[in-house]
């Protein structure tokens, strides 16, 4: 089974081979799902995005192996997925989701740990902008790959993780310490 | 464009939460009921069905029968044996001798 490329995988898995399936699953469970959950911030969302994402690989159209890997396929998938669930056309999705309300950071100091206050940042992002940050910083796709799966070129990209993070620059400010150890863009 | 961003290590601090297992039995309960898994040829074979048409399979029916009444051995007519010995082949007309006394004629003492 391990020398099976990903896409024998894929195949092997449709014609009901299950070890190939689990392989498949194990191999990108977690990401699927982490990227599901940071998308949608349910883990009841991302559960049923994840099951679903890996239903729609296995009786979908062809996974071509020439086109990209097979986690950025995923990707895709759950994107689709996530749209779909939200219920969020592509015009909504480039702006924000509700008025976005600032983030008060004096008062979530007090309350909540630092993770809650950057969740809570990203989720004031409008859904495309936050999915770049996500796949950039969390994923660490190359921005071609991340153009891959939103279906836009890579200065659409570039230029929604510039807006996203400059509002989360602003937000999240206080938070902002001098030593780190991430790529930037 | 590569220049270190505090921005970068303060977003890294959201962790996201692993998948539970709860979620691996369901992912894979459907995707056995969503993909059967393949049983063996055999197994196929003896489970097989065909749909046939009435008229073709009277037609067959017809075409076996009729083959088979064509090709059964027929009883083969008895030729007279070279030797010259007649043989009795019928019952008919056969009356037991009186005294049990049996011999064997010869065809030419017969012809005689």
């Amino acid at each position: 089974m391990e020398s099976m490329s990903e896409a024998d995988l894929v195949r092997e898995a449709r014609r009901g081979d299950e070890e190939a399936f689990l392989a498949l699953y194990l191999g990108h469970r977690t990401s699927v799902f982490q990227f599901a959950w940071r998308l949608t911030g349910s883990r009841t969302a991302a559960d049923d995005v994840t099951q679903e994402c890996f239903l729609t690989l296995i009786r979908g159209s062809a996974f071509d192996a020439g086109r990209g890997d097979l986690r950025s396929y995923l990707f895709g998938i759950v994107r689709n997925l996530v749209f779909r669930q939200l219920r969020i056309s592509g015009r909504e999705a480039e702006e924000p989701a509700d008025a976005p309300a600032p983030v008060d950071v004096l008062a979530d100091m007090l309350q909540a740990e630092r993770s809650e206050l950057v969740a809570a940042a990203i989720a004031q992002l409008p859904f495309l902008q936050r999915e770049a940050i996500v796949l950039f910083t969390f994923e660490e796709l190359p921005l071609d790959e991340i153009a891959k799966i939103t279906g836009v070129d890579a200065g659409a990209v570039k230029s929604r993780l510039h807006r996203a993070r400059q509002t989360l620059r602003a937000a999240l400010a206080h938070l902002l310490t001098s030593n780190p150890d991430r790529r930037t863009l | 464009m590569t220049e270190p961003d505090p921005l970068d290590s303060v977003l890294r601090e959201w962790q996201a939460p692993e998948p539970s297992a709860g979620l691996d039995r369901e992912v894979l309960a459907a995707y056995r009921f969503a993909v059967p898994r393949p049983t063996p040829f055999w197994q196929r074979f003896w489970t097989r069905r065909i749909s046939v048409p009435a008229p073709a399979l009277l037609a067959a029916v017809v075409a076996i029968l009729f083959l088979f009444i064509w090709l059964r051995p027929l009883a083969q007519p008895l030729s007279p044996d070279p030797s010259g010995a007649v043989t009795q082949l019928s019952a008919t007309g056969f009356q037991p001798l009186p005294n049990g006394n049996a011999r064997v004629i010869p065809a030419m003492e017969v012809q005689k």
